[in-house]
């Protein structure tokens, strides 16, 4: 008998279209006007916010935000010293208040910020910290996906992803509620 | 009609309807604001269209490379030729890990359309394993007993009061309490300590990369992430048209799903999979389940570009007012109206009916599904393959002797404006249609009659 794969490749294969072409895909030219305002417009209208403060205030500013944060990670350690040391299990960040990770690239129309598994202790810390802050340079943003994808290339990380916003659901009646699973908010430095 | 019996049952509670009606009427108007910030969007539908139609026509091709990636990858790769096959692979990695603290593994899952399709919690729960599904209106309707009746909006059926009734059950939230966020907090408590304690977390699949190997999943509430980032195994499962060439066409969708879906500018996050975290499993089953027959269907197979965003249902004036539970099917609304006949035509032989035709869904699909056609399509092959219900054809046949006899048409013409005018009201009421219309005055004359005696004149 033969196996599903086989099964399915040969049903596929009995089964298919006339072959259609790729299309090719442009970057798109970004609108007029300038992309950090955009990016900052864009992160209001998901639920996040900009911090815009010099270099040398970000420390005293994130203990301003943040003062009821016992366990804290930060992968920058400048602007906050880590109170958690996280071991080899995930599941030990349980409790963890506030983390300060830093991010790849913005995009400015969707405030979209990547990053990657290099920049976290653990893939998980993103999302099961109460409080994200993430880190991002003025020069390292662009306008729009199309660009995202093609600085990225096709060498993916392990694991890396899009950050728009905090965690958030309309699942009960479509009111919007801040803090589903993940983070209950999400502040952006601009650098 | 099973549809139609299921859609007045909705209507019973009418302010119920009318705020069903409306709230996903909001949901279009956002969707539309948010497409139409983007100059390009018309044509971004046109390359989301033109890329699924590749995949379509290299489909082998795509999924062994696709495969020879993720293995690559470490990801260890499965495939299911239906529904069962899917249940046990999922069943079978799930044995393979040990319980805890006497219990047997534990599973979280997010949302999956293709697990709703196969019934995968049924199948799990019938052998003693227990699934706890963690978006919130997955949620809802688990703890409920019900099916999503959205794809996007599950719980999009239910009041926020019936929400608090049954916290108030299960979580033991206050009695009376119908506060949404206070409801979404006491959920976000719980289902912190299910994704402490998993064994397995299930996700789906929004798009898996043929040139990487990896895969994409896309949520606002960051519980995929939850469950496959603390979860020692993660099964990620999928159904073969999710896949895509390559990264770049990555951009074209991440821009078209969530604008189309809710009119969110993306996702709050879309996570890309490639390989497992470090002592950890990464699982991948590649599903077909009816979906190979939908391929060798040309009238049809374009159904298979669906990238599941929902953005038909909100601007259907029938799904709107009939409500998903209505369709019986794991996806309702018009894609599901030409999705779920090809999984069981007896079944479903009253959805592709469930429409006015209107093309309102064709123009919002994001990879432009001609739904409304293909509607229409369908309903050929029911009434062909007698599916459909004897009034219908029994009218059908009737009015069709009636125009093919010409003579015994005008004179039924005539004998009908006579009674028309004599007829009750009450006689109307008996055909569905007529329920919330009137008679009409009666013509004096047939428009053949007029026709002829004004040739007469201008002669």
């Amino acid at each position: 008998m033969k196996n599903s794969r086989e099964t399915i490749l040969d049903r596929i294969r009995n089964n298919l279209p006339e072959s259609s072409p790729l299309p090719d895909i442009p970057s798109f030219d970004a609108p007029e006007g300038d992309l950090k305002d955009m990016f900052t417009q864009t992160l209001a209208g998901v639920g996040g916010t900009v911090i815009d403060v010099p270099a040398q205030d970000i420390a005293s500013h994130l203990a301003r935000l943040y003062p009821d944060a016992q366990q804290k990670w930060s992968g920058l350690p400048e602007y906050m010293e880590s109170t958690l040391v996280p071991g080899q299990d995930p599941h030990a960040l349980e409790m963890l208040d506030l983390a300060v990770v830093q991010g790849t690239f913005g995009v400015a129309e969707n405030a979209a910020i990547w990053v990657e598994e290099a920049a976290l202790p653990h893939r998980a810390l993103a999302f099961i910290t109460q409080h994200l802050v993430l880190v991002l340079s003025k020069q390292e943003m662009i306008w729009n996906m199309h660009q995202a994808y093609q600085r990225l290339g096709s060498t993916l990380p392990g694991f890396g992803l899009f950050i728009s916003g905090p965690s958030k659901t309309a699942d009960i009646e479509q009111s919007l509620v801040i803090g589903a699973q993940g983070p209950r908010s999400l502040a952006v430095i601009l650098l | 009609m099973e549809h139609a019996i299921k859609a007045k049952k909705f209507n019973e509670d009418e302010p119920n309807v009318t705020w069903h009606d409306e709230t996903l009427w909001f949901v279009r108007h956002k969707r539309d604001i948010s497409s139409k910030s983007i100059p390009e969007w018309e044509e971004l539908r046109s390359m989301a269209s033109a890329i699924k139609s590749n995949v379509l026509s290299h489909l082998d091709d795509y999924l062994l490379e696709f495969e020879k990636n993720a293995k690559a990858n470490g990801i260890q790769v499965h495939w299911a030729a239906d529904a069962e096959e899917h249940n046990q692979i999922v069943y079978q990695i799930i044995m393979q890990q040990n319980g805890h603290r006497g219990h047997g593994p534990r599973v979280v899952k997010s949302k999956s359309m293709l697990t709703e399709e196969c019934r995968l919690n049924h199948f799990l729960e019938e052998k003693g394993v227990e699934v706890v599904d963690t978006d919130l209106g997955e949620r809802i309707v688990q703890l409920s007993n019900e099916r999503p009746s959205h794809i996007v909006l599950p719980a999009i059926h239910k009041k926020k009061e019936a929400v608090g009734e049954l916290f108030h059950r299960t979580m033991g939230t206050a009695a009376g309490e119908s506060d949404p966020t206070i409801l979404t907090q006491a959920a976000r408590q719980k289902l912190r300590a299910h994704f402490l304690q998993a064994d397995v977390a299930i996700t789906g699949v929004n798009f898996a990369i043929a040139e990487t190997g990896g895969f994409v999943v896309c949520t606002n509430e960051g519980n995929a992430d939850m469950g496959a980032h603390l979860a020692p195994v993660h099964i990620a499962c999928m159904g073969i048209e999710k896949l895509i060439p390559k990264v770049e066409h990555l951009g074209v969708f991440l821009r078209l799903l969530a604008r189309s879906a809710t009119g969110q500018p993306i996702t709050s996050y879309s996570s890309h999979f490639q390989k497992a975290r470090p002592g950890s499993e990464m699982h991948l089953v590649l599903v077909d389940n009816g979906r190979t027959a939908l391929l060798g269907k040309p009238d049809f197979r374009r159904s298979l570009h669906c990238i599941r965003c929902g953005a038909c249902m909100n601007t259907c004036p029938i799904y709107r007012r009939s409500g998903g539970h209505s369709y019986d099917a794991t996806i309702p609304g018009p894609i599901g109206s030409i999705l779920s006949p090809n999984l069981d035509m007896r079944k479903h032989s009253s959805l592709p009916f469930a429409s006015t035709l209107c093309g309102s869904c064709s123009d919002v699909c994001p990879v432009k599904i001609d739904i409304h056609t293909q509607l229409y399509k369908w309903r050929q092959i029911i009434a062909k393959e007698g599916y459909l219900p004897v009034s219908k054809t029994w009218s059908m046949h009737l009015t069709g002797w009636l125009f093919a006899h010409p003579k015994i048409y005008r004179a039924a013409g005539r004998i009908g404006r006579k009674l028309l005018s004599i007829t009750p009201e009450i006689l109307l009421r008996q055909n569905p249609w007529g329920r919330s219309r009137d008679l009409p005055t009666p013509p004096k004359q047939s428009f053949r009659d007029w026709y002829k005696q004004t040739q007469h004149h201008e002669k």
